[in-house]
Formats: structure tokens, C-alpha cells, sequence
């Protein structure tokens, strides 16, 4: 059997005093829709910016495709195929949206570029329309797209979704669920963090719930779901 | 009037190609490069040198352009990005470090002498504009190749998918690894342009200034107000701030002295015309406390 793309194992992650992820392991296998929930506070961004790079574990691992990846830059591991759309969508206002997807386009790592402008631009033909504009010009929609297409154009294996359909009109959630589906149909794995647990449960294969840096559920969607104690009492519902 | 004006243009845009440099370096990687003004320096003693021991300054154009970046290169893989996530003061220690030992070096090799660099012959002679005045023809060719070099560097950061990643770095650094993008790479670009810019700069200001020993250290406190004013990090923003200075400088320095024994208003006048910009630099921030093209807080 291949390894995980992403194996996280026994991960210890300080923030000054505060002990943020107490011994957390993760994976996800390639192709797989893994939803990562929780409260507020529980260690979910922690987590994803840990494997990213952006933090530094105190202890723990940090393997993809089996490779040990700890501490190694940020960069290395984004060119492992892994693409990274963080919560406030990251886009970069200084420049036009053509240029927040061009400096993100390459080939991945199997050299094809299944994802490339023209079939990004299809997907979201608002951003076709929208090019030449500064991404400070973008709505909130219009820049959740921007940051989703600038992460498929990086030819992903894996596609983490950090609170992308926060604070969005509820007929653009719906476009970015429907984006997301596709994208699972595509092959590319997901790791999905979002607060609205009937479409988390709807598209993931598993479900991850985290309480204070701890893994307090994982399985899948239905037995969370079928366990209304659980979900009242980590997820608030 | 007329050749102040043209000497106000010429010396902005020269100032232009040391400020531009020295904002790209700080808006990519926040580093504070005091030595920039001995990078100057060093482009006016290659002149020197080059002009001496060949006849002729054309060929330390391409040695102050090759030899700036591959400058730059090495120093930037050596020294500034060890330093690049460290204290300001750590910075202050190193860039104020170079400026000593780029002194150091200059006495080794040229001595402390003030030495004049000649305008090439070609360029020797003025050019009739109206029919009472006429212009150095090498001012005019340094006016061109600084306009020239701007436009080259406007084309670069503002039209190439390089530049787009140099203005997203200067941005948000982090999305820029999340990109997969190798900032490494673009910090070595970017600092081997810049100072390759202010080496240029000392080369083509060596004929009008003559080269002398701390050249560099106005120039780099003039290359900061230009930087304050425009807007820390901005391309465009050093461009107008430059020009503006150059000419507030040289017209202040011209003209005001004129005020003199005018009253007490003239002589205030007169005494601070030597510090023109530093009140146009005083002004602009109580105006805009980012400089002009500054972002917003």
C-alpha cells in the first residue's frame, strides 16, 4: 500500500506557555476528503499551519509520502503538492488578479498541468472578467475564488480549505461547496476546515473533530452525525 | 532657470536609481541597507579607476553593472540573508560595518585624495537649446540613460511575472512560500539589482562630482528622505520623491541665498535654503505620515 500523502504523528505545538496541539496525528490518503472540525480556538489552523512549515513543533512529525518533511521551508513542502488556502484567503492586493494566478501557476509534481488559466477561468468566470483588476478591488467572494483557483493552478495533490465559506453571501458558500465537490471528483485530496457541519459531513469521507489540541472524534460523517451528544458538546450543534 | 532645472532633473534621476534600490531591498526584505550610499561610491571610484587605466569611462559602465549585481549576488548570499529575520539593531551593526570597511578599501586602493574623472570626449561639448543657452551634452546622456534604466525597472516590477513576485514578497512573504515560490531566490535578484542601480548611479555621477573619500554618506541620507517621502517600498513613489527632491534641492540652493539682506524673512529665507528638502520632508509626513505613495495604514 502507498503511504499517506500527509502523515502527522504525536505533533506537540507551543505558543509561548500555551500547550496549542497535545500530541495530534493525522493523515490523509491521496484522494481523500477529510473534514477537520472543532470550536474556535481548538488547535485546527495550529495544525495546518504546522504542516505547512509556518510553525515550528516543539515534538512530532511531519511525513509526506512517507518522506520526513519537520522544519524542512515552506516552500519545499507547498512543492510536494500541497496547496494551502489560508483563512482571510491570502490574496495578494497589490497585484492584478492575472498576476495572483500566474506567479502561483506550475506543473505538478507528475509535470501535468491538468489545472491550468483557461480551465481555472472557466470554472470562475466572474475572475476572467475581473483580470486586470488589484486584488483590493475584489469582494470577499471574488477573492475565496481568486485563492481557490490560484491553488488549483499549483497542480495539487492535496487542497487544504481553511474556513473558505466563512463570512461569504450564502449563494457564493454554495459555489465554493460545489467547487470543492468537483475537486474531489478531480482526484485531488482535501482537507477541509469549516464550521458548517451538514456540508462537511456531506462531502468528506472522514471527519476529524478537535478539542483543545486533542483528536476528540474521527470516523465517518455518519457516526458523528448519528451521535447528537457529540456533536452538541464539540461542535455546539 | 532653464539649467537648473535640467541640473534639478538630473540630479533626481540619479538619486532615483540609488532610492530605488535601496526601497526594493527594504519593501522585499525589510533590511535597512546603510552601506547603500558606499555602493555609490564604489560605482564612482570603478569610474575612476577605469577611466585611468584605460583612457576612457564607457568601459566601467558594463563593469559597474556586471560588477554591481555579481556585488550584490555575494553579499546577499553571504551576509544580508543571515541577517534578513534578525534585530534592526543586528542590521544597523553589519550595513554600518560595511560602510567602514568599503572606506577601509578606498583608502587601500585610491588613497584619500579628491580625484577628477573626465567626461568622456565625445559627450565634451554643449548643446545650443535656445539660442542663449546651451547644456553639457554629458548631463543630457546621463539624464537619458537614468530615464532609460527607470523605464527598464518600471517594465520589470510592474509587467514581468518576476516583478509580480517581487511585489507580492515585498506584500505577504508567507503567501509567497505558500506558493510554492523560493523567496531565497528573489531576495538574491533583488539585491544584485539594487545595488548593480547604485553602482551605475556612482559611475555616471563620477565626472560631475569628482570622486573624494565618504561620497556616498550624504548621498545615502539624501537616498533615505527620498525613500521616507515616497513611501517606504515603493517603486513609483521613490521616482516622484527623487525628482521632487532634486529639484527642491537644487533650485533651494540656487536661488536661496539670493534672499539674502532682504530683510529679516530673506535672510530666515536664505538660511534654511541648504535645508530645503529636509522641510519638504517634514511637511510631507505631517501631511502623510506613509509618504506619498506609502500604503495605508
Amino acid at each position: 500500500m502507498s503511504p499517506p500523502l500527509i502523515d502527522v504523528r504525536d505533533l506537540h505545538v507551543y505558543y509561548g506557555a500555551s500547550h496549542v496541539l497535545r500530541g495530534l496525528s493525522l493523515h490523509v490518503a491521496p484522494g481523500e476528503t477529510v473534514g477537520l472540525m472543532g470550536r474556535n480556538g481548538m488547535g485546527k489552523s495550529t495544525l495546518i499551519r504546522t504542516i505547512m512549515g509556518l510553525v515550528r513543533p516543539r515534538a512530532g512529525e511531519i511525513n509526506v509520502d512517507g518522506r520526513p518533511m519537520t522544519g524542512r521551508p515552506t516552500f519545499e513542502i507547498a512543492r510536494r503538492g500541497i496547496a494551502y488556502v489560508p483563512e482571510g484567503r491570502g490574496v495578494l492586493a497589490s497585484l492584478t488578479v492575472l498576476e495572483n494566478l500566474e506567479i502561483a501557476a506550475r506543473p505538478g509534481l507528475d509535470g501535468a498541468r491538468a489545472w491550468d488559466l483557461p480551465r481555472v477561468l472557466e470554472l470562475f468566470p466572474r475572475l476572467g472578467q475581473r483580470r486586470d483588476n488589484r486584488g483590493n478591488q475584489l469582494s470577499g467572494g471574488e477573492q475565496q475564488m481568486l485563492a481557490i483557483a490560484r491553488a488549483l493552478l499549483t497542480n495539487p495533490r492535496l487542497l487544504i480549505l481553511d474556513e473558505a465559506t466563512e463570512g461569504l453571501a450564502p449563494l457564493i458558500r454554495d459555489e465554493i461547496w460545489r467547487t470543492i465537490r468537483l475537486v474531489r471528483e478531480a482526484g485531488i485530496a482535501t482537507l477541509v476546515v469549516d464550521k458548517t457541519v451538514h456540508e462537511v459531513t456531506a462531502v468528506a469521507d472522514r471527519v476529524v473533530v478537535l478539542v483543545k489540541g486533542e483528536m476528540a472524534f474521527e470516523g465517518p460523517p455518519e457516526a458523528l452525525t448519528a451521535d447528537p451528544d457529540l456533536m452538541h458538546r464539540h461542535l455546539g450543534v | 532657470m532653464m539649467a537648473q532645472l535640467l541640473n534639478g532633473l538630473q540630479y533626481g534621476l540619479l538619486l532615483f536609481l540609488v532610492s530605488s534600490g535601496l526601497t526594493l531591498i527594504f519593501g522585499v526584505m525589510g533590511i535597512i541597507n546603510l552601506a547603500h550610499g558606499s555602493l555609490f561610491m564604489i560605482g564612482a571610484y570603478v569610474a575612476f579607476l577605469v577611466s585611468k587605466a584605460t583612457g576612457t569611462l564607457w568601459l566601467a559602465l558594463p563593469v559597474g553593472v556586471l560588477g554591481g549585481a555579481a556585488l550584490g549576488a555575494l553579499l546577499e548570499w553571504t551576509l544580508f540573508r543571515h541577517f534578513a529575520k534578525r534585530e534592526h539593531l543586528d542590521q544597523v551593526m553589519l550595513t554600518f560595518a560595511l560602510i567602514l570597511l568599503a572606506e577601509e578599501l578606498r583608502w587601500v586602493v585610491a588613497g584619500s585624495d579628491f580625484h577628477s574623472v573626465p567626461i568622456p570626449a565625445i559627450l565634451d561639448f554643449s548643446v545650443p537649446v535656445t539660442s542663449g543657452f546651451s547644456y553639457s551634452a554629458y548631463r543630457f546622456a546621463v539624464i537619458a540613460i537614468c530615464l532609460v534604466l527607470a523605464l527598464a525597472l518600471f517594465w520589470w516590477i510592474e509587467r514581468t511575472r518576476f516583478g509580480a513576485v517581487v511585489r507580492a514578497s515585498a506584500e505577504n512573504p508567507e503567501m509567497v512560500d505558500v506558493l510554492g515560490l523560493d523567496a531565497r531566490r528573489v531576495h538574491l535578484v533583488v539585491f544584485a539589482a539594487g545595488t548593480a542601480l547604485a553602482v551605475v548611479a556612482g559611475v555616471l555621477a563620477a565626472p560631475l562630482t569628482s570622486v573624494y573619500p565618504g561620497m556616498g554618506d550624504s548621498l545615502l541620507i539624501i537616498s533615505f528622505v527620498v525613500v521616507v517621502i515616497g513611501g517606504l517600498g515603493s517603486i513609483s513613489g521613490a521616482f516622484w520623491a527623487a525628482l521632487l527632491i532634486g529639484l527642491v534641492d537644487t533650485f533651494g540652493k540656487a536661488y536661496g541665498p539670493s534672499f539674502q539682506g532682504t530683510g529679516a524673512l530673506g535672510t530666515l529665507l536664505a538660511a534654511l535654503s541648504g535645508s530645503s528638502v529636509y522641510l519638504l520632508m517634514i511637511a510631507v509626513l505631517l501631511w502623510r505620515p506613509t509618504g506619498l505613495f506609502g500604503q495605508r495604514p
